[in-house]
């Protein structure tokens, strides 16, 4: 069967930049600057971006693309490449297939309601609701986990699941060239356009309350980027750290206390997720591309068009407009989550503007843009497995895909109240992700070996990257990794183990989510065990041409 | 917004317009913005 390809460069830098474009840039990233020292939180920003994104970049496009040179267009396949005398690297690969499986099942409930609050805001139906407490009532009676007088069951949000569902499936199976890149291609500008739009919105609100004129929209800029020292530098911590004599764990916690640790794995981890490394997605893509295409411009490209849609765009929208409507106190309290900032402020700030209902229908509109070009994304590493290991046709891998994501996809929206998206957030787009990212890493810059490596990066390339970059890929950029890893693990991964958030009637439905991940993880790894199986005796272990 | 808030967000801003513009000037000005057939 005929490998499929992309039509032009500038289509997988798209559908690249279309992946890492997400929920998270427009009002992920502007809640975590607010909370981290605004201005002062872009150091260890840009640090974290420097020896973190750009080299994991960089990596996945390489091992993408030399995988696909061998037939390979998912991670089990590559790293049983990279290192064909280790029989069990092929397994570790499964995570960059369970990942974003596991990331699609709930990204696509969620993406669902995006397209039902656009129609809701063009139509003004929620224009009845006047603060937070109503958009609290109207999201809760939309996801079915209240009766209200706007919705009586979880029917209309089914429905625009089943339609969002359908247009993500309906894409995929058009194909690559014909259905990832061609969408990106069209939605990844309108998006960009649809931002700026707002973005001119907001800035041009001024200040909404003139009984209030402090909450204005240049006061809600500063409220983001104006510079916050005491966040990454504890004076204190740090006479302790420098009086304390000798090497020791108390030593190092004072050190981190100094340095506010907390910070920069804040930074560190926004990094991580806003560019989509660590989930096996750019591995896919690059797959297509042939040894003489560029990936080190590539890479660079689709970093910057997700840092401009970031720093630029949505550091510009969501908290200086709920600034200037809102003020300080009730801007920072809906900061902290996402759905807040997204389905309740903008909503109520929106629709106090001109032409709101227009401005609302825009704003939802742009994020699900953001989320069907990312849950596209997510969905071909375990298509593209299908395809490649065991010869299926691109209909049969998508009817195969849908049938099994469909069924998980219950899971999530009957259990949301219960808890089970924080769960399947926690294993497949949070620990899944730094623990890939880091084999990844190690198997590039270790087993590889830094040469080798160095040498497949740069062919075909149109730039040459730093030779800095040698040192940060072999060392710096595992360590860092290796360092996010434990402190998620024992934050999160052991209050979450013990269950210790959740509510004792809800402990059964997470359990079952538990065994049903550890089906799905087992189940790829029979698949993958099955397809090196088959083909035992046939070696295909040799580049295309 | 204090002065070092209009520093940081302007340089911000510059840094990533530069790389951008830098990226997709080199990207268009490739050979055709193609990918090498039987990728």
């Amino acid at each position: 069967m005929a490998r499929q390809q992309w039509g032009g460069k500038l289509g997988v830098i798209l559908a690249v930049a279309g992946s890492a474009v997400g929920l998270g840039n427009f009002l992920r990233f502007p809640g975590q600057a607010v909370n981290n020292g605004g201005g002062a939180f872009l150091i260890p920003y840009f640090v974290a971006l420097l020896l973190l994104g750009l080299p994991l970049m960089w990596i996945e496009w390489t091992i993408g693309r030399f995988g696909g040179g061998f037939g390979h267009s998912t991670a089990p396949g590559m790293f049983h490449t990279l290192w064909n005398k280790n029989k069990f690297i092929k397994y570790f690969g499964v995570i960059g297939i369970f990942g974003p499986t596991v990331i699609f099942v709930y990204y696509t409930y969620i993406e669902s309601w995006l397209l039902g609050y656009s129609l809701f805001a063009i139509t003004g139906k929620y224009n009845a609701c006047k603060d937070h407490q109503a958009m609290s009532e109207f999201l809760n009676g939309y996801r079915g986990m209240a009766s209200n007088q706007y919705f009586h069951g979880i029917g209309t949000a089914y429905l625009f699941f089943l339609l969002t569902f359908g247009a993500n499936l309906w894409i995929i199976a058009r194909g690559i060239k014909g259905g990832i890149e061609r969408v990106c291609k069209i939605a990844m500008p309108a998006l960009f356009l649809m931002a700026l739009i707002l973005m001119i919105r907001v800035f041009t609100l001024g200040t909404p309350d003139p009984a209030q004129p402090g909450n204005n929209v240049v006061a809600g800029l500063g409220f983001l980027w104006n510079p916050d020292w005491s966040k990454l530098w504890n004076a204190e911590a740090w006479r302790q750290f420098t009086a304390a004599p000798g090497i020791s764990l108390g030593r190092l916690s004072l050190l981190g206390a100094a340095l506010n640790g907390k910070v920069w794995l804040a930074a560190a981890g926004q990094i991580f997720f806003t560019l989509s490394v660590g989930i096996g997605v750019i591995l896919t893509y690059a797959s297509y591309l042939s040894r003489r295409d560029d990936v080190a411009l590539s890479g660079l490209t689709a970093a910057s068009a997700n840092e401009t849609a970031e720093l630029i765009l949505g550091g510009s929208i969501v908290i200086p407009a709920a600034f200037a409507f809102f003020g300080a106190a009730a801007t920072l309290q809906a900061s902290g989550s996402i759905f807040d900032l997204g389905f309740k402020s903008m909503p109520l700030v929106l629709q106090q503007s001109a032409l709101g209902n227009l401005m609302g229908f825009l704003w939802f509109a742009l994020l699900f843009l953001a989320g069907i070009t990312s849950s596209i994304s997510l969905a071909q590493p375990a298509i593209a497995f299908l395809e490649d290991e065991f010869n299926l046709s691109r209909r049969e891998a998508v009817t195969v895909f849908g049938v099994v994501t469909f069924l998980l996809c219950q899971l999530a929206i009957f259990g949301l109240g219960a808890g089970v998206v924080d769960e399947l957030d926690f294993w497949g787009g949070t620990f899944c992700l730094v623990l890939f990212g880091a084999v990844e890493t190690i198997l590039f810059g270790w087993v590889f070996g830094m040469d080798k490596a160095w040498t497949e990066l740069h062919a075909g390339s149109d730039i040459t990257i730093p030779r800095a970059y040698r040192w940060i890929i072999r060392y710096v950029t595992p360590v860092f990794l290796l360092v996010i890893l434990a402190v998620y693990l024992i934050q999160d991964g052991v209050p979450l183990l013990r269950m210790q958030h959740v509510k004792p009637e809800n402990t059964l439905v997470i359990l079952m989510t538990r065994v049903v991940l550890l089906l799905l993880f087992s189940l790829l790894c029979c698949m993958v065990w099955i397809a090196w199986r088959r083909r035992s005796g046939v070696s295909r272990e040799e580049p295309r041409a | 917004m204090t002065t070092g808030g209009w520093i940081f967000m302007l340089a911000s801003w510059t840094l990533i317009l530069v790389l951008l513009g830098f990226c997709l000037y080199r990207t268009l000005r490739g050979p055709g913005g193609k990918p090498s057939p039987g990728g």
